[in-house]
């Protein structure tokens, strides 16, 4: 019932690409902010669910399809993390340790890589599986009353 | 850099990412679980091995120096507990193996994971890290009670999910005022700056008691059990003998160790430690009597005999933490087997009344022989399990001499075997005959029939376990030695991997 009113808002559903691309484009700005200044995955992961959310809200329950299960982007999210933090054990460092690089780069001046990146892009997804999946056990939910 | 440390938690994790992400049920995925256990209990018998003759194994996490990144520390005690909760997972994970009806796919998974919380609280060397592994469990576990519950019982997970929200904001309220005190989250730095406080400073017995009421939560002590009985009965047998071998000794090994830490002769928290477990231990023992439902008397056993824990903790003595860890050990073991027994009769009768059941020995007449056993090491009867623990409390409490506290142990003691009697004359050994519905696999008395023996195993050798326990204790007492331990962690310099100076 509800998602048929949703349907209707044309408003909505014609500003919807434009709200997605909006999210997802601050997400990434979060995302990079972060280690150093308040941003991170954590953040950013929870931005981009609530695009994902929109999402479902719009077109109910066939855009998951579009997207990935939920449930096994934050298991990859996890591995991804997880990687991150192994990966330094097998070269007889400690867990979790983190490694950074230092690169010149013409035009864009020094930039700084390092793995705690990856880590937090594992967090991101994390984030994003369990919000939304949380989002679609509330609807299932809701359905049976 | 000893990077073994952190092994025990790796293991559950890996296996829970590649359970989630391996959703089919099939036998190759139980086979694949199975197995991954088998490697943890290995693994972490190995640990046991090692630490009970070198001292404990540290591990900066992330490279950074003791006092300001987080440590992992594995003593003996954590270690004996490390490989108790994998064996308890393994038992669990075979006896999955066998239900008839194939459990949701993230059940699996997500013990795990909570494998993985328990781990990580019994071997993590800094305060707020234990509070994160703590809800690491604590997530894990709220998963598992509502993933494959009756409507009905829903409303005892709300209970449940309440108290262990307010035992986590009170356990950081704790945090938070440790480090306001201190200045450190670090178990060692924290009791070496303890040295500084002169006295009996107030402010640290308001932290102590504060963590015995959060702890005293988490292991079901007497004012605050609520929580614990109705959601372990609600729960699919399996689970509930993973929840109640693991959740609750986690609080009791968390007490042991926070106290041990932060006493300052001051006996404020161990007199309210007293009076909790000798009301835990007649109150349990009581409610127990008076339920017919196979697996809530197994639940108000389970309270009553964590009395028998705190009883021991509040003596604080080497001697009495040194039955404490014995009788933890025993409990988890045997405990659990009690609750897979249980899974296995309620499989076959498909009631958890006892007065449902009737004349089992005469049909399943290895259950019976089983069931009897791990009933016997539960009440404490001298070869088995649970009498040397008992008998270590008791003589360190009368050397102490706490009589009241003896006297209530002894009581509850001898309910606890009148509790068993009337499961044993009802279930198993009755006029009526019942009609079993189904037939178990024997998968699952494969699992019983392994813990049994372990319990055996305890008991029999209660030689090597007392020795196990006084090394524990030794261990989780030399303060001194933990503390340089700790400090001299090696700390590889930051800065990639190219840049190696040891």
């Amino acid at each position: 019932m509800e998602q048929a009113i949703m349907k209707d808002s044309y408003i909505l559903r014609s500003f919807y690409p434009v709200i997605f691309w909006i999210i997802n484009i601050f997400a990434l700005f979060v995302f990079f902010k972060g280690h150093n200044a308040p941003g991170g995955g954590f953040i950013a992961g929870i931005a981009s669910a609530i695009s994902l959310v929109f999402l479902y809200i719009i077109e109910g329950r066939k855009c998951l399809n579009r997207i990935p299960s939920p449930v096994s982007l934050a298991a990859i999210g996890l591995a991804l993390a997880y990687g991150t933090a192994l990966a330094p054990t097998l070269m007889g460092q400690a867990f979790l340790m983190h490694t950074m690089w230092h690169l010149h780069i013409p035009l864009l001046g020094e930039l700084h890589i390092g793995t705690p990146a990856l880590f937090d892009l594992g967090v991101y997804c994390v984030v994003i599986g369990i919000t939304v999946s949380i989002a679609l056990w509330f609807d299932e939910a809701s359905e049976y009353e | 850099m000893n990077t073994l440390a952190v092994i025990p938690i790796i293991f559950p994790l890996i296996t829970g990412i590649v359970l989630t992400l391996w959703r089919c049920s099939s036998a190759y995925r139980h086979a694949y679980m199975i197995l991954s256990c088998v490697v943890h209990v290995l693994f972490s018998t190995w640990l046991v091995v090692r630490t009970a003759v070198e001292p404990v194994i540290v591990m900066a996490i992330g490279g950074w120096k003791a006092p300001f990144g987080i440590v992992l520390t594995i003593d003996h005690f954590a270690a004996l507990l490390i490989a108790t909760a994998g064996i308890i997972t393994l038992a669990v994970s075979v006896y999955t193996a066998g239900e008839s009806k194939p459990p949701h796919p993230l059940r699996l998974p997500l013990m795990h994971f909570m494998l993985a919380g328990v781990c990580l609280s019994f071997s993590t060397g800094d305060f707020f890290n234990l509070f994160v592994a703590f809800e690491i469990m604590l997530m894990a576990s709220y998963a598992l009670l509502v993933l494959e519950y009756r409507p009905s019982d829903l409303k005892y997970a709300y209970s449940y999910l309440l108290l262990n929200i307010i035992g986590s904001g009170l356990f950081l309220a704790a945090g938070g005022l440790v480090y306001r005190l201190f200045g450190t989250l670090n178990f060692a730095d924290i009791s070496e700056r303890l040295l500084f406080t002169m006295g009996t400073d107030n402010r640290v017995v308001i932290i102590s008691v504060l963590m015995v009421f959060v702890y005293g939560l988490k292991a079901g002590m007497f004012p605050l059990f609520y929580w614990l009985p109705k959601s372990y009965a609600a729960l699919p047998p399996a689970i509930g003998g993973l929840f109640a071998g693991l959740l609750t000794k986690v609080g009791i090994y968390a007490l042991i160790r926070i106290l041990n830490l932060l006493f300052n002769n001051d006996p404020l928290p161990l007199l309210i430690l007293f009076v909790a477990s000798l009301f835990t231990m007649i109150v349990g023992i009581l409610l127990a009597l008076t339920h017919r439902s196979i697996r809530m008397i197994l639940s108000f056993n389970l309270i009553a005999h964590i009395g028998f824990m705190v009883l021991g903790i509040s003596i604080f003595t080497g001697t009495s933490i040194m039955g404490t860890v014995y009788y933890m050990i025993h409990h988890m073991v045997v405990i659990s087997s009690l609750f897979l027994i249980a899974g296995i009769m309620m499989n076959e009768t498909g009631s958890d009344s006892i007065d449902k059941m009737g004349n089992l020995f005469k049909q399943r007449p290895l259950l019976s022989v089983l069931f009897g056993l791990q009933a016997l090491a539960l009440v404490g009867i001298p070869p088995f399990s649970g009498f040397w623990g008992k008998l270590i409390i008791i003589a360190s409490g009368i050397s102490m001499g706490s009589f009241i506290g003896i006297g209530a142990l002894i009581i509850s003691s001898v309910l606890t075997l009148l509790s068993m009697i009337i499961i044993w004359f009802r279930a198993f050994y009755s006029e009526t005959d019942t009609v079993l519905v189904k037939h178990t696999s024997s998968l699952q008395y494969v699992s019983v029939i392994g813990l049994t023996a372990l319990s055996l195993c305890l008991g029999l050798g209660s030689f090597y376990g007392t020795n196990a326990a006084m090394r524990a204790t030794d261990q989780l007492q030399d303060l001194g030695t933990y503390q340089w331990m700790v400090n001299q962690a090696v700390v590889k310099p930051i800065g990639g991997v190219t840049n190696d100076a040891h």
